[in-house]
């Protein structure tokens, strides 16, 4: 099964298995856990998880130490935490490890699905984002240490001529450096070919 | 003490009176009013203080003492005038031998003439210095002590309980109120103006005593004093006299103004009375507390579930109109409920944590040392395994004591009926994601069979006596920290319960 999946946390197990249940109306795929370690088991939900819904508090592994053991996974998953308590440290500390929200139990269900479907969209977006980028970087790295260094020059706006200078070669190879480069990273102009490294830059930050 | 009669008893019993009179060391003395001349007997001398002077005997009329001159010499006229019928008379004599003698008198006109004129004369004197002495000395030392008795302040009073009249000190009319010196009967003071609802204790002691059940009488009343209002006495009392059937006739005793030390008394019982209920109160806070974060599960599942309900009532369309509308309610009433739970919460929250940075280790120890006591009395011994330089814990400190102190009486509590070593282990450590972890190791029979699935929910109690908060409140401190509280182990042979506290860095 593919697609984006939802997994919630919890201990209590009438609230797991209604919150499993009340996203699900949502049409999206979810599967519930009731302890941190045993999402962290599930390579599949790994993957595929596109927002985590967890309590706070839990026996072992707590909702805020699993968000670290993502953080430390490179696993930017968006999370909201819901939580019986609301004290400002808890809150202020989860929501500097990034967290997406902080809902307080019992809380309105309305305002639970609009911030999962939100959650869900922004890790949909973030996936493109990565997935693009490895896209571009592969192509980046296809190039060889001559078509990247005549690259460099387009992006910074040089002439063929001044290329040629700058790295001692004819017009005429910086021309075919030139069509080579444009044909390995799929662009059609060298407009797109800014845009692209441009972004591709960014995204590394 | 002289026979009047005939001059053949008076010659012979004379001999035998003299010897009586002289006994008793009276002396007689004689005046024949016809030609003034007195005559005395031997021991006058001695009476009067002056056994060794020369000369003739001395007349008694000149050492009289000069306070009681003018009294003695009137009696004696007027005994001689007849218009007393005996002279009887106690002066005071100087004499040679320094200090002036005390002298008891007697004396009558035993022959007159025809005409009544007094003829002859008879006293008998008797030297009571020494009986007066002691009459004096008793008066001094009652007044002494009644001197001592009102410094203390204690008033005095004197009972008569045939006549009904008392007798009280200037301190008792003080204590209560009265300006004036009037007569006063036992009955103005109790039970006229005894409180109502110290009456029956008072008149019970006072019987208790009268019937001879109790030594003495001894009671703690209200008062009214002339004012109005009622004051706290203190009252001691004794039988002083009883007749010949043993009934008593009078009583005495001491009354003192306690009035101050009740005030005390019942302003402490009303603060005790106070703080009991502030600790009820708080109980009752952390109970809300408690039961109100338990809500909150079952709680939220109800919201949910109506929520899910409501959502695929919609695919039914039509066909699920009449259940929408309970459904609704249910999700309305689940979310009032929520609401209630916020409310009560915020309600009870003690203005929440005061944090700041905090050494487990020092927590530790002086928790360690609170509890000394209580250990020692279970012969419980203390171990610490404290890791060096541990990181501060934003913590508010008073708070964590609670939870060490609450894990360690449980620890303590779980080793009470074990045979062997009762050690109570506390270790810190720095655990894994920079934590600070400490443990509560006990030696004891492990968790009991009721609690043992969950220790920490709110009123799992195995103490017959116990309301089952502690690790539920436990639980909530550490959690408010951002920390964690959970039992690690629980066997036969002993539990492990372990807190895990961020850095304060985190």
């Amino acid at each position: 099964m593919t697609g984006p999946l939802v997994c919630v946390v919890d201990d209590d197990d009438a609230v797991r298995l209604s919150m499993g249940l009340l996203i699900e109306t949502l049409g999206l795929p979810v599967r519930c856990f009731p302890t941190a370690l045993d999402v962290l088991a599930d390579g599949d939900a790994l993957e595929r998880v596109h927002c985590l819904v967890l309590d706070v508090r839990m026996p072992g592994l707590s909702g805020v130490g699993l968000q670290e053991r993502l953080g430390k996974l490179g696993r930017g998953v968006p999370i909201i935490f819901v939580s019986a308590h609301g004290d400002v440290p808890m809150v202020a500390r989860a929501m500097r490890e990034g967290a997406f929200d902080f809902l307080q139990k019992p809380f309105n269900e309305q305002v639970l699905l609009d911030r999962v479907l939100e959650a869900v969209q922004l890790a949909a977006r973030r996936r493109q984002e990565n997935a693009w980028l490895a896209n571009v970087q592969g192509r980046l790295d296809s190039l060889t240490a001559r078509e990247r260094d005549v690259m460099e020059g387009m992006v910074g706006g040089r002439l063929n001529k001044q290329i040629a200078e700058g790295l001692g070669i004819s017009m005429k190879t910086v021309e075919q450096h030139r069509s080579r480069v444009m044909e390995k990273l799929q662009v059609d102009s060298l407009a797109e070919l800014v845009r692209i490294v441009v972004r591709s830059c960014r995204q590394e930050d | 003490m002289m026979p009047s009669g005939s001059t053949e008893n008076s010659g012979l019993a004379e001999a035998s009176w003299r010897l009586a009179l002289e006994a008793a060391g009276d002396c007689v003395w004689e005046w024949n009013l016809r030609d003034g001349r007195v005559a005395c007997s031997e021991n006058l001398r001695e009476v009067f203080g002056d056994p060794s002077a020369e000369g003739g005997m001395p007349d008694w009329r000149d050492l009289l003492h000069a306070d009681e001159r003018r009294e003695v010499l009137g009696q004696l006229e007027a005994c001689l005038d007849d218009s007393l019928a005996a002279f009887e008379a106690e002066f005071r004599v100087r004499c040679r031998s320094g200090s002036p003698r005390w002298i008891s008198a007697r004396g009558k006109v035993v022959a007159r003439d025809e005409a009544g004129r007094p003829e002859r004369f008879i006293a008998t004197f008797r030297d009571i210095t020494a009986s007066r002495a002691r009459i004096d000395h008793l008066q001094a030392s009652a007044r002494l002590w009644q001197f001592a008795l009102e410094g203390h302040g204690d008033a005095l009073w004197d009972w008569s309980l045939i006549t009904g009249e008392i007798e009280v000190s200037p301190s008792f009319r003080a204590i209560v109120g009265w300006q004036d010196g009037r007569p006063l009967c036992g009955n103005d003071i109790w039970p006229e103006r005894l409180h109502p609802d110290d009456l029956r204790k008072a008149m019970a002691a006072f019987s208790a005593h009268l019937a001879g059940d109790r030594p003495i009488t001894e009671v703690e009343f209200r008062l009214r004093v002339e004012d109005g209002s009622y004051r706290w006495l203190a009252l001691r009392g004794n039988i002083m006299e009883r007749d010949v059937d043993g009934r008593p006739l009078r009583m005495i005793g001491t009354v003192r103004d306690v009035h101050d030390r009740h005030l005390g008394i019942e302003r402490e019982k009303r603060q005790e009375q106070e703080l009991a209920r502030a600790a009820r109160l708080i109980h009752v806070g952390e109970m809300a507390s408690a039961l109100a974060h338990e809500l909150n599960q079952p709680l939220t599942a109800l919201r949910n579930f109506s929520g899910v309900a409501l959502r695929r009532l919609e695919e039914l369309g039509a066909a699920g109109a009449r259940i929408r509308e309970p459904l609704k309610m249910i999700a309305e009433q689940a979310l009032r409920a929520g609401e209630i739970v916020h409310r009560v919460r915020g309600f009870v929250r003690k203005g929440g944590l005061v944090a700041a940075p905090v050494a487990i280790n020092g927590v530790v120890r002086s928790t360690v040392r609170f509890a000394e006591f209580e250990a020692r009395a279970h012969a419980v011994h203390f171990v610490l395994e404290l890791a060096d330089a541990l990181p501060m814990v934003q913590a508010d400190q008073v708070q964590l004591e609670q939870v060490l102190s609450n894990l360690i009486k449980n620890g303590i509590d779980a080793m009470s009926a074990i045979p062997g070593e009762r050690i109570l282990l506390v270790r810190s450590r720095l655990g894994a994601d920079g934590v600070v972890e400490v443990a509560v190791i006990d030696r004891g029979e492990g968790l009991a069979e009721a609690v043992r699935s969950d220790p920490f929910a709110p009123f799992a109690t195995t103490k017959p006596d116990g309301v089952g908060l502690g690790l539920a409140i436990c639980r909530t401190i550490i959690e408010n920290h951002g920390g964690r509280l959970w039992v690690e182990a629980s066997t036969a042979h002993g539990s492990t319960f372990c807190f895990a506290l961020p850095s304060a860095a985190a």
